[in-house]
């Protein structure tokens, strides 16, 4: 994996933002926790773990809000220009996870866009959005953890 | 132990043979903890302390015995009514009345441990040491609940109705006493789980004697108000303080509400009412005073016995005294001693301690010669001697102010003055405007804990017939209540309670002028109508509509307009706003009768029209008459969705989505929207009450991505699937007289539509009036009530036809359709001939109350008659101009003032029912009408039966009251119709 872009000339504009581009693709934090936060507001949404409302009101409305703004102000520009990486990666398990997360990434993105304005008001259509939302969500954010555990903000492993 | 006293030929030879042997069993069984009952004092658990529930003060606390030191007290609700220890006396359960909850604390400390939520109005509590458990009774929810010592509800069992007190024998039964209906329940508690044992009914003397109700000179009455229940040390007897109600004439107060304690026999299996036994007022509870008049007492409470059992106190509420019964002459060791013909049991009261200090005497609590009075308007403690052994030592005060129960009491002076005078009947307390004439009954002996669903059962036992009396409660009432309350709590005290100066028996005390009251009776007048009109009892006086918040008002920002509803339910908010429980409910034909109703009784008399009219216009403290018209041909309530549109907070005038969808409780008080609704408790999403477009979006953003909660928060189907929602405003009584206007529920009740045990056969109000298909009710159509919600088999639209197709009609012609279709699928009709007789029958199919339902409605059999040349020879109910005839065959009620004058308008004030042709659910009416003799064969009969909104008289009335609106007339409908023709 390429730790460094200094070779990257920065010259004009146009590289400016090249070289801005390019080295977003390694700036994950903002995105990945961008992606936890999602995740955890989301989750306390879930029935089953029964939160208060107070809770959850304020969750639901912070999943939303942040799925309005932050989400697509941060983790969309990152994961653009860091899926670059994703293809040319060496790394078997990064490519593959890489991947996984790409698609279940627009999954979940695209039902929430559904979610978001259409909702679930009852129908089957909603109800198979807020399913595939719940479920990709659930598999996402490990998988991402697992890609990013070297670097992850969470810092678990820290070496 | 119980089993082995109670078995009469066992006792006998024990009397006889081993007399001293039993003596001495007595004594050491009688001291065990053999018995309890549910109370609201306690002793701790090595007698050293008190622990008290303090009612409306809201609080347990602790006693110290001897030196009446108030110790600890524990603030935990609002009306704190009984309390128990388990089984170590390390914790207490008390029972929190007026909130709903049980409440575990612990022993010492008075810790809150749990907070249970119960279904209504918890009352009675005991601990059952056998099994390990508490049962708790539910006043007004007819359920005895089992809870754990954890707190833990484990059982919920039914019950007869009104279950209040408790007590356990040392067998193992349960006794619950059923306070409205004179029953006590016998549950065999041997096992954790209750199974009833027996029900005992005390006996009604007025039918018991007579056969019939209804005699003027019979006293006595119904048992009511029956709470607690004490059992006698050897288990044999339960003595149960209680009133008896005489209302089957009109209220006068000597003869209205009587003590009594009734007294049953124990013995296993065979348990019953010792009738000839029973305490009531002239015979056994009879002392004579000074100028040879029998001391009179009111509202028994509380019975103990003295430790050696030959003693028993009694607590009159009410009078405020304390009465001791002699039991050393008791049963049938002097039953040979005994000359007169019928036998009584040979206790009588030989004491009655006049006039205990303090107010409304209630929890006793005795040991050795010590015994304890529970005040509960004065809350505090009263310490007694009990007189000794002897049945000559008599029960004195030996500390009028023992202890204080509370250090701050939660109500305002001014409250707690009015419910002191509601409870009291203590002539004494203020000779000079005393509350009752002669300590004969309080207002509390009739309306028991003040306003609430006993309203029911106080009309039910003062029912007699209409057409001779409709009322059962208060005549001449000054202004109604709310027009004039000081004046009418006057004159109704005179009336009912002989107070104010109204007993002719005391004419030194002069009688109060309620037009002219001096002031001190304005200031008690006015503390009375604080009361009145608490949260718990009628806020807002002449209806029984309630909010469920500390505060009595609240402002319109607080409702969501029901506009707000219209994006994701728009086919029920589009349902709604056309039909006649949409917005508008303020048309003209309601402003007419509200402003003659504020003009003849007052404006605070409006409220009676408003609580199911303008409820939400109640809520929000709205007064004075309506300054716009409401606009009855505004269709799909425009101006909500234009005010929510500009972001405008509104009043709405009807019966909005956020009113109806967040109403919490049915009183079941008899109408009169006695229905409580809570705003504060739902579970709102961040910006939903927004009038901004932003935060409007965003909100529904929120609903839509959860509607789980949004539909948690505003869907209660127990309560909507109950018919008793829809009759708190259907129905409908005179505010005072409790004379019924409308019982459109009980007219159900009584009709084959309500079969709860077969459900096929079973419909409630929402099965006809808010079903897609009001021609075939069994039909039972699929729909959506959100925009791309899910289909539900059954939806229940919002249209709520019924027999009203104008208001809705003028806005929706669907709306008036389907209400025209109901009508012509409500009755039958079928003709014949005999003779010169034609008989048009008439059957009530499919209305499942009275027709017509509603006051105002017109219905009525039409009936011409043509020869072979077509020439009309006979007919009936032909309008001429717009008119009904006044021959014609109405189905009608005509309810009349004590004279027997039709009182039109002025309904609130009519006293009993000249006239009531309506037909009844399923009932047949037949019709008969004599033709002329010499008419042309072959005659062709044409036979209609037809239906009008309004009269044409009403709706010129209307007219001329709102000339600059152009009121159409009401269709006449024709429900049926049948053309035969008949050869000679």
């Amino acid at each position: 994996m390429v730790t460094t872009n200094d070779h990257i000339p920065a010259t004009s504009l146009q590289n400016n933002i090249s070289v801005f581009w390019h080295r977003l693709a390694y700036k994950h934090k903002a995105a990945e926790t961008t992606l936890y936060l999602m995740f955890l507001s989301g989750f306390l949404l879930w029935d089953f773990i029964e939160a208060s409302w107070q809770v959850e009101r304020v969750m639901l409305i912070a999943h939303l809000l942040a799925g309005l703004t932050v989400f697509p102000l941060i983790v969309g520009p990152f994961w653009t220009s860091h899926r670059n990486l994703l293809n040319r990666s060496k790394k078997p398990f990064l490519r593959i996870t890489g991947q996984m997360t790409e698609w279940l990434l627009i999954v979940c993105t695209l039902t929430g866009v559904y979610l978001m304005f259409y909702g679930n008001p009852g129908n089957l259509i909603g109800q198979i959005n807020q399913d595939v939302h719940f479920y990709s969500s659930i598999l996402l954010t490990p998988i991402v953890f697992r890609h990013a555990m070297r670097w992850t903000v969470l810092k678990v492993f820290k070496r | 132990m119980s089993s082995l006293l109670s078995d009469r030929n066992r006792i006998y030879g024990l009397k006889h043979c081993l007399a001293p042997l039993f003596l001495c069993l007595l004594t050491v069984f009688s001291s065990a903890k053999a018995v309890d009952k549910s109370s609201s004092i306690r002793w701790s658990e090595d007698k050293t302390k008190i622990y008290s529930s303090n009612f409306d003060g809201g609080s347990v606390s602790i006693i110290d015995r001897q030196s009446g030191k108030l110790l600890n007290e524990a603030s935990i609700g609002r009306d704190i009514r009984r309390l128990a220890f388990n089984r170590d006396y390390s914790r207490l359960l008390v029972s929190d009345y007026l909130s709903d909850e049980v409440i575990l604390l612990d022993g010492q400390s008075l810790k809150e441990i749990k907070r249970v939520k119960t279904p209504a109005r918890p009352f009675g509590v005991i601990f059952d040491d056998s099994n390990d458990q508490y049962y708790v009774t539910l006043f007004e929810g007819n359920k005895l609940l089992v809870i754990s010592p954890e707190g833990d509800i484990l059982r919920t069992i039914d019950v007869e109705k009104t279950p209040r007190g408790l007590a356990l024998t040392d067998d193992h039964r349960l006794l619950i006493t059923h306070s409205m209906n004179g029953q006590i329940s016998i549950f065999d508690v041997s096992t954790s789980s209750p199974k009833l044992h027996n029900i005992i009914k005390l006996v009604d003397t007025l039918v018991a004697k007579r056969g019939v109700a209804d005699k003027a000179t019979t006293p006595q009455g119904k048992p009511r108000l029956l709470d607690n229940i004490a059992i006698s040390p050897d288990g044999t007897r339960a003595w149960l303080p209680h009133v008896l109600w005489s209302f089957s004439r009109p209220f006068q107060f000597q003869s209205t509400v009587f003590p009594t304690v009734s007294i049953l026999d124990l013995t296993p299996g065979k348990e019953h009412e010792i009738v000839q036994e029973r305490k009531q007022l002239f015979k056994q509870i009879s002392i004579v005073e000074s100028g040879n008049r029998t001391r009179i007492v009111s509202n028994p409470h509380d019975v103990v016995y003295s430790d050696d059992g030959k003693k028993l106190f009694v607590s009159l509420a009410g009078s405020e005294d304390l009465m001791v019964f002699d039991l050393s002459r008791q049963g049938s060791l002097n039953k040979k001693r005994h000359r007169r013909k019928k036998f009584q049991g040979g206790v009588k009261a030989t004491q009655i301690y006049r006039n205990v200090p303090g107010n409304n005497p209630r929890g006793l609590l005795i040991n050795n010669d010590d015994l304890f009075v529970q005040n509960a308007m004065s809350l505090n403690l009263v310490k007694f001697n009990t007189g000794g052994p002897g049945p000559f030592g008599k029960a004195k005060v030996l500390d009028k102010d023992f202890a204080k129960l509370v250090n701050k009491d939660p109500l305002t002076p001014e409250v707690r003055l009015g419910k002191t005078l509601f409870n009291s009947g203590n002539s004494l307390d203020s000779p000079e405007f005393p509350m009752a004439g002669d300590f004969w009954m309080s207002c509390n002996s009739c309306h028991f804990d003040g306003f609430n669903f006993t309203n029911k059962q106080l009309m039910a036992d003062g029912r007699k017939d209409k057409k001779v009396d409709a009322l059962t409660g208060h005549r001449d009432l000054v202004k109604m209540i709310a027009g004039n309350p000081v004046g009418a709590y006057i004159k109704m005290i005179q009336n009912t309670q002989g107070g104010m100066g109204a007993n002719p028996a005391f004419p030194e005390v002069q009688k109060v002028d309620f037009n002219n009251p001096p002031t001190e009776v304005t200031r008690r007048m006015s503390a009375l109508n604080d009361y009145v009109r608490t949260r718990e009892n009628l806020p807002y006086l002449s209806n029984w509509l309630r909010l469920d918040d500390d505060k009595k008002f609240t402002h319109k920002e607080e409702w969501l307009n029901s506009a707000s509803c219209e994006s994701c339910h728009t086919s029920i908010y589009n349902q709604w706003a056309d039909s006649n429980h949409g917005m508008n409910m303020d048309n003209p034909y309601y402003r007419q009768h509200e402003d003659f109703a504020a003009k003849v009784e007052g404006e605070e008399f409006r409220g009676f029209c408003r609580g199911c009219h303008t409820p939400q216009m109640i809520i929000n403290g709205f007064e004075g008459p309506f300054k716009d018209h409401g606009d009855m041909f505004e269709k799909r309530g425009q101006s909500l969705l234009d005010a929510f549109d500009k972001g405008e907070t509104v009043n709405e005038a009807g019966t909005g989505c956020f009113f109806c969808h967040r109403v919490t409780k049915a009183e079941n008080a008899g109408g009169n929207a006695d229905m409580t609704v809570n705003l504060k408790d739902r579970q709102g999403y961040i910006f939903e009450e927004s009038t901004q477009a932003v935060g409007q979006w965003l909100a529904e953003r929120q609903i839509n991505a959860l509607p789980e909660t949004h539909k948690e928060s505003y869907s209660n189907k127990e309560l909507y699937n109950s018919s008793l929602y829809c009759a708190t405003c259907h129905n409908e009584f005179t505010p005072g007289p409790g004379a019924i206007v409308n019982d459109n529920y009980g007219e159900w009740q009584k009709s084959e539509f309500n079969n709860p045990k077969d459900p096929t056969k079973n419909k409630t109000c929402i099965d006809c009036h808010m079903t897609a298909d009001v021609v075939d009710f069994d039909n039972r159509v699929g729909g959506q009530s959100t925009n791309d919600g899910p289909v539900s088999k059954d939806v229940r639209v919002h249209y709520f036809t019924g027999g009203n197709y104008y208001f809705a009609g003028l806005r929706n012609p669907e709306h008036a359709k389907l209400s025209k279709d109901m009508l012509k699928n409500s009755v039958a009709l079928s003709v014949e001939k005999s003779g010169n007789q034609f008989t048009a029958k008439i059957t009530n199919t499919n209305a499942g109350h009275a027709m017509p339902g509603g006051a105002r409605r017109q219905v009525w059999l039409e009936v011409v008659a043509t020869d072979a040349h077509g020439k009309k020879v006979f007919e009936s109910g032909v309008m001429k101009d717009g008119y009904i005839p006044k021959d014609s065959r109405k189905f009608i009620q005509v309810k009349v003032d004590k004279d027997g004058k039709p009182v039109g308008q002025l309904f609130w004030r009519y006293e009993k029912v000249g006239k009531d042709t309506r037909i009844q659910a399923g009932e047949t009416r037949s019709e008969v009408f004599d033709f002329p003799e010499n008419v042309v064969y072959p005659i062709t009969v044409n036979t209609r039966v037809l239906y009008q909104v309004f009269a044409k008289a009403l709706t010129e009335k209307v007219r001329k009251y709102t000339p600059d609106i152009e009121i159409p007339e009401p269709e006449v409908v024709e429900i049926k119709k049948i053309i035969t023709s008949y050869q000679k």
